[in-house]
């Protein structure tokens, strides 16, 4: 079905591979994934590859998506986090981008509109973060828990509250970016299909009234390719965010 | 080289640092900083994830403490209270993080040229 909403989610195999019993299939969710981590690299191969002392155009473009990056995680993180994350928040910032704007373009498929992929990239934000904050605070790491200058028995209600919103947050974080992708891009598609369901039901009229979802569509795609970017930018803030706190838990 | 309109060396090298300064500035403050959240459905699935987050998370690790000590009901009771506390107390905080990101003073000191120096 064309005009199926859910159909550009669905994960069809293009080479069938079954490895001790489990379906390990080469699928369309592998190939853009794939694409995810291939086109970063390659930008940034190429962008990297004269690194001439007045860059070209290649190279400038590569020098300000490394300079984003460096300024977000400079800003939250201070030189500390640059020294020690930098690799991961760029590769992570540009992952995301890429797949998200890969996934815009018709016929093709999300990956981030798949929570398991979000989920994985949370979840490896938070163990870096618990890693790191054990290894560089030992048990000061702890503090995270218990903030400094409040009355003693207040810590009774205090120090649950941030556990809880301390194992919340890789769940927040997947989620966002998770359903800001999938619902954005059922809502282009819910809309993009008014336009032949109207078209088959009211002939010429319905033609004439067809302009107005397909409008709709047009507006939806300048704004899903904003959220594409902001959502990949949000993502990499938070994770920012995060390895601060690994940094300096004992400082609270 | 009598021309009025071409100064000299000095004169015309405050004037461009004069100019790149103002660039700057201006490129600073027109930065994605102003530009994060602005959309509505962003902001709102934000707020909803930041609060449903907590309560799940609050509920489940109450039900946890429950199956490690068989406390049946209380503890998931518990968790699920202190999920909503913690789910407030996320929001307060993402709000606060993002009317401190829109309202940027465009005078304010920006970052310092060299991320390297206090190493």
């Amino acid at each position: 079905m064309a005009s199926d909403p859910m159909h550009q989610f669905h994960i069809a195999p293009i080479v069938p591979i079954e490895l001790g019993g489990y379906d390990v299939s080469f699928t369309n969710a592998s190939l853009f994934l794939v694409l995810g981590a291939a086109l970063p690299a390659a930008f940034m191969l190429a962008s990297s590859a004269k690194a001439a002392l007045v860059p070209g155009r290649m190279q400038t473009l590569g020098e300000t998506a490394y300079g984003f990056v460096h300024n977000m995680l400079y800003s939250s993180a201070g030189s500390e986090g640059v020294k020690k994350f930098f690799p991961l928040v760029l590769s992570l910032f540009l992952f995301i981008f890429t797949v998200n704007m890969v996934g815009l373009f018709a016929y093709n498929f999300t990956p981030t509109s798949q929570i398991v992929v979000t989920a994985m990239m949370a979840l490896l934000v938070f163990f870096t973060v618990i890693i790191v904050g054990f290894a560089k605070n030992g048990l000061g790491f702890l503090k995270l828990f218990a903030p400094s200058g409040i009355p003693l028995p207040l810590y009774l209600i205090v120090t649950p509250i941030e556990i809880i919103s301390f194992f919340s947050r890789p769940l927040s974080h997947a989620v966002r970016l998770w359903a800001n992708i999938l619902a954005g891009h059922i809502l282009v598609k819910v809309f993009a299909g008014f336009v032949p369901q109207l078209v088959e039901a009211g002939g010429a009229l319905g033609a004439v009234g067809a302009i107005l979802p397909f409008a709709m569509t047009v507006a939806l795609y300048a704004l899903e390719t904003l959220v594409a970017f902001l959502q990949a930018y949000v993502f990499t803030m938070l994770t920012c965010i995060y390895l601060n706190d690994a940094l300096h838990a004992a400082d609270h | 080289m009598a021309d009025p309109n071409v100064p000299d060396g000095a004169k015309a090298l405050d004037a461009l640092a004069k100019r790149v300064a103002i660039l700057r500035q201006e490129a600073d403050t027109s930065g994605p900083q102003g530009g994060v959240d602005r959309n509505g459905m962003s902001l709102g699935l934000r707020l909803a994830s930041e609060f449903a987050s907590a309560i799940l998370v609050g509920a489940l690790l109450g039900y946890g403490v429950d199956v490690l000590v068989t406390s049946e009901p209380w503890g998931l009771l518990f968790g699920l209270a202190l999920g909503f506390v913690t789910g407030t107390v996320n929001l307060i905080r993402a709000s606060r993080q993002m009317s401190a990101a829109q309202n940027v003073d465009p005078r304010a000191p920006g970052p310092a040229d060299n991320p390297d120096k206090d190493v």
